[in-house]
């Protein structure tokens, strides 16, 4: 079965600095993955640490997509940034919370609060 | 082999064809039109005898003949058929050249089909040796060029005592075409003569962009040579890689070759113009044109290779008889029938043009090669120089466009206008016989691509390459039957035999031919390496598959006043679903479902680690949470960042009649209870295993204690079952789960889960789960009574 999935890329200026909103949009699962992997790698490699995934259009996540997550908040926090997660429709959502995400993540309702979010020291793994 | 049914119609049609044939090619065949009275000995000694009556001795030296089809002639008697001047244009001339012992120069000789000189050109006269009683007269000359019709002819300058002489046929009332007879003398010997015909310049002009030089006939014949040497090469060597080849490279290689073949047919034109027009460097620019066309088709032969590969991942069928040629399968039933039908179709394909002839009365001028028919050895030289352009073109086209069109076009009725188009393009660029019919032309590229294409869907690749083969010995045969001299139809007939023979091969092969690799349209897999390696693979898959399942307990464990029950299924070959029984201290006995992240071989790879880990667990512990927290630990070491384990715990207590139950980021189990009636997940806080340190994996995760009473159930399961999504794009979820679960009470706790699997196959009506499948079942019997309460 052929899924879409595509990550729309803005930044946003906060009075502490930078960070970039990775809006995720359709099917996360193991086809595109690897996509949604490479433009986290892509962030990283030009010093962005401070990440917002806005999940509002994020209509399914596989727990491949899930892994994607989960294979680089330790990097991105031993950086000194985070990966927030906000806007998570409530199926989605579901599945973040089933699997132990809200202990790992900050899981926000918007990007606002994602964004303020980044003031308060990070979970811990 | 069985005549099945989709034989019969290629078999009538054949025998149809075969029939007209018979009747038509002397009537509407370019071949037809020459008129050979002599072969090639026989020219070659006409022209000893005219070389020794003008003086000159050619005994000893080596002697060579070729015909040579003057198209422009053909075109002319086409276009004046009432003209007797252009009645006299030969459609053809011989060449037969002797090369002198020593330095002794080349002799040349030019005679119409029949025999009668048209041209000849000794060595320089100081070279040659002749005796005043073998002097010609001028007047002779002319009589032996002209024949019956040297009454028409009159000297226009010369003489009997000049060593030019030039003779001009005049005729009243015909203004454009001329014929002129030159001959020049040397010590009354005519050492050079040469008739020529002079052709009105608008028709002269439009043709010479018709011609086909040896240019493009040697270039052919070194690709030719060139495409065996690599794909001999391949076999080996490159065709290792080529097979491994990925599909982005098979399709770059394609893109080169689609390149290569504009690159040389602008060269093919190029060298062909160059050759028409210059003459003194006319050599070296032919000799440059096909070393740099061999090279570019020779890239472009590598190239076609790769298309293939391509090909074969999206059409395997279509090209798994060329390939299996290429292996050494090549006296298997599958080729067999391949060439079978082939080469019944080979008729079919000389049928087309001639047919179109016929119905619109214009001569087709091309069609056979001219230098073929005065072959030293014409049954051999036919049978190996007759697969000429079609071939190579039917090789680009399916081995390089239609891959990179179905590339492309990857929705079918797309990719089939797509291949339409290509096809109709190439046969439009190759073949136009029809000069004064673009129409004709047009009808004959549309028949021959829907011939093309239907020969290649239905018997693939190879019956369109090796029909479009044999139609051309088949045509060579037709041309050397048609002519008069009764040698050149001995040879006719011997081609005919061997074309005969070929499908005799053909036929025998199909039917008895070795049956390893089964029948062509009875298979849609992909070649037979291919193949073979891909149930290499299926039969390691089942192994592993079949060790998986091992793992898994045979049998649930049997304990009195519970039943168990557990059931796994993978989505792939392999899975990463696990549930396990856990024999554990004092009698109790731990239910364990966990879902690796991920699919297929790593997600079993790591299923088989969790599996390890949790007996381990076990062994030490038989608290849920302390198990989970030592599963995780090691996990967490050993797994890579981005996989992870979800799993339910419950470890009961059959005396007791308690669960202690915990989730590390799995789906919540769903506890039925029949006394209250109450159905709800057990979905208590826990993250999955191998995502976080023990800290936060132990903080995280909290255990609940289950009292359970007669007749509940507890069941356990995968998100491969609530998220088995159906055609509707629905997924089976929680809710009808637990209302699944409701609607078997009572039940033991196999029965629960077969009535709980049925509804979710029911639901996908008869689909698949997209996600491996897991399902355990505990149940108290409905008559136990527990010691503890």
């Amino acid at each position: 079965m052929a899924t879409s999935f595509t990550v729309q890329r803005d930044s946003l200026r906060e009075p502490s600095g930078e960070a970039i909103i990775l809006r995720l949009n359709g099917f996360l699962d193991a086809h595109t993955a690897p996509e949604f992997e490479k433009v986290i790698q892509h962030e990283l490699e030009a010093g962005h640490v401070r990440l917002i995934a806005d999940c509002g259009d994020l209509t399914y996540i596989s727990s491949a997509g899930l892994g994607v997550f989960m294979s680089f908040i330790e990097d991105i926090r031993a950086a000194g940034g985070d990966l927030k997660i906000c806007n998570l429709v409530p199926k989605v959502a579901q599945v973040f919370e089933i699997l132990g995400f809200d202990s790992i993540f900050d899981m926000l309702p918007t990007v606002d609060a994602a964004a303020d979010s980044f003031a308060g020291p990070p979970k811990e793994v | 082999m069985k005549l099945r049914n989709r034989w019969l119609p290629l078999c009538l049609l054949w025998f149809g064809a075969c029939i007209w044939l018979m009747w038509a090619f002397p009537r509407y065949h370019a071949g037809a039109r020459l008129q050979l009275e002599l072969d090639h000995d026989g020219y070659l000694a006409l022209a000893r005898q005219f070389a020794a009556r003008h003086g000159l001795d050619v005994s000893g030296a080596v002697g060579s003949v070729s015909a040579e089809t003057l198209a422009k002639n053909q075109e002319l008697r086409f276009l004046m058929p009432a003209d007797e001047m252009a009645r006299t244009f030969p459609v053809a001339q011989i060449h037969a050249n002797f090369t002198l012992p020593g330095k002794g120069g080349v002799a040349g000789f030019t005679f119409r089909p029949d025999g009668q000189p048209l041209a000849w050109k000794f060595p320089m006269p100081a070279q040659v040796q002749t005796s005043p009683a073998q002097a010609s007269a001028p007047d002779a000359v002319m009589h032996e060029v002209a024949g019956a019709d040297c009454a028409h002819y009159s000297l226009t300058s010369g003489g009997s005592d000049g060593t030019q002489c030039h003779w001009q046929r005049t005729e009243t009332g015909s203004v454009s075409p001329h014929i002129s007879i030159d001959a020049s003398f040397r010590n009354g010997l005519v050492w050079q003569a040469d008739t020529v015909f002079r052709i009105p310049e608008a028709i002269s002009k439009q043709f010479d962009a018709f011609t086909v030089t040896r240019v493009v006939t040697g270039s052919i014949w070194v690709l030719l040579l060139l495409f065996a040497i690599v794909v001999s090469v391949l076999r080996e060597g490159g065709g290792r890689t080529a097979l491994a080849m990925k599909n982005s490279s098979a399709l770059w290689l394609s893109g080169a070759a689609v390149l290569s073949f504009v690159l040389s047919s602008w060269l093919g034109w190029e060298a062909q113009t160059i050759s028409i027009s210059s003459t003194a460097s006319a050599l070296g620019t032919k000799i440059l044109a096909i070393v740099v066309g061999a090279m570019v088709l020779g890239l472009c032969f590598y190239a076609m290779f790769a298309g293939t590969v391509l090909n074969a991942r999206l059409h395997p069928v279509q090209v798994r008889s060329l390939r299996l040629l290429g292996t050494s399968a090549v006296f298997s039933r599958t080729v067999g029938s391949a060439l079978l039908a082939g080469w019944l179709l080979a008729p079919l394909l000389v049928t087309l043009p001639l047919a179109l002839s016929a119905a619109i009365s214009i001569p087709a001028f091309k069609g056979y090669d001219d230098s073929l028919i005065l072959a030293r050895t014409p049954v051999l030289d036919t049978l190996l120089n007759s697969p000429g352009q079609d071939t190579i073109a039917l090789l680009g086209l399916f081995g390089v466009m239609v891959p990179l069109a179905l590339r492309f076009f990857i929705r079918n009725r797309m990719a089939l206008a797509a291949i339409s188009l290509l096809a109709f393009l190439t046969f439009a660029m190759l073949n136009a016989p029809f000069r004064h019919a673009q129409a004709a032309n047009l009808a004959l590229a549309a028949l021959q691509t829907a011939l093309s294409l239907w020969i290649y869907f239905r018997f693939g690749m190879l019956s369109a390459v090796a029909g479009y083969c044999w139609a051309g010995i088949l045509t060579s045969a037709g041309v050397l039957l048609v002519q008069p001299a009764v040698a050149l139809q001995g040879a006719g007939l011997g081609v005919l035999a061997a074309f005969a023979s070929l499908g005799l091969v053909g036929l025998v092969l199909a039917s008895k031919g070795n049956d390893l690799v089964g029948d062509l349209q009875g298979e849609s897999g992909p070649g037979p390496e291919a193949r073979s390696r891909r149930e290499e693979l299926l039969a390691e898959f089942n192994v592993a598959r079949s060790a998986q399942q091992q793992m898994l307990p045979a049998s649930a464990p049997v304990l009195p006043g519970y039943t168990l029950a557990a059931h796994c299924e993978p989505a792939r070959e392999v899975g990463g679903d696990l549930y396990d029984f856990l024999r554990l201290s004092e009698g109790r006995w731990g239910i364990g479902v966990a879902d690796v992240s991920g699919k297929g071989v790593p997600a079993a790879l790591y299923m088989t680690l969790t599996k390890g880990l949790l007996c381990a667990a076990g062994q030490d512990s038989d608290d849920p949470r302390q198990i989970l927290g030592s599963v995780n630990k090691h996990l967490r070491t050993v797994t890579k960042k981005k996989m992870f384990v979800t799993m339910a715990l419950g470890v009961l207590d059959p005396v007791a009649g308690t669960v202690e139950y915990a989730r590390a980021g799995h789906n919540p189990t769903v506890l039925r209870r029949v006394g209250t009636g109450e159905t709800r997940l057990l979905g208590g806080p826990g993250i999955g295993l191998g995502m976080a340190g023990p800290v936060l994996f132990a903080k995280t995760l909290k255990a609940e204690t289950v009292a359970l009473t007669a007749g509940d159930a507890l069941v356990f399961y995968s998100d491969g079952l609530t998220e088995a999504m159906n055609e509707e794009l629905e997924q089976f979820g929680e809710e009808r789960l637990m209302a699944a679960v409701e609607r078997t009470d009572g039940m033991s706790a196999e029965a629960t889960q077969d009535s709980i699997l049925k509804e979710v196959s029911r639901f996908l009506k008869g689909g698949h789960s997209q996600d491996d499948l897991t399902i355990a079942v505990l149940r108290v019997n409905s008559d136990n009574i527990f010691d503890g309460r």
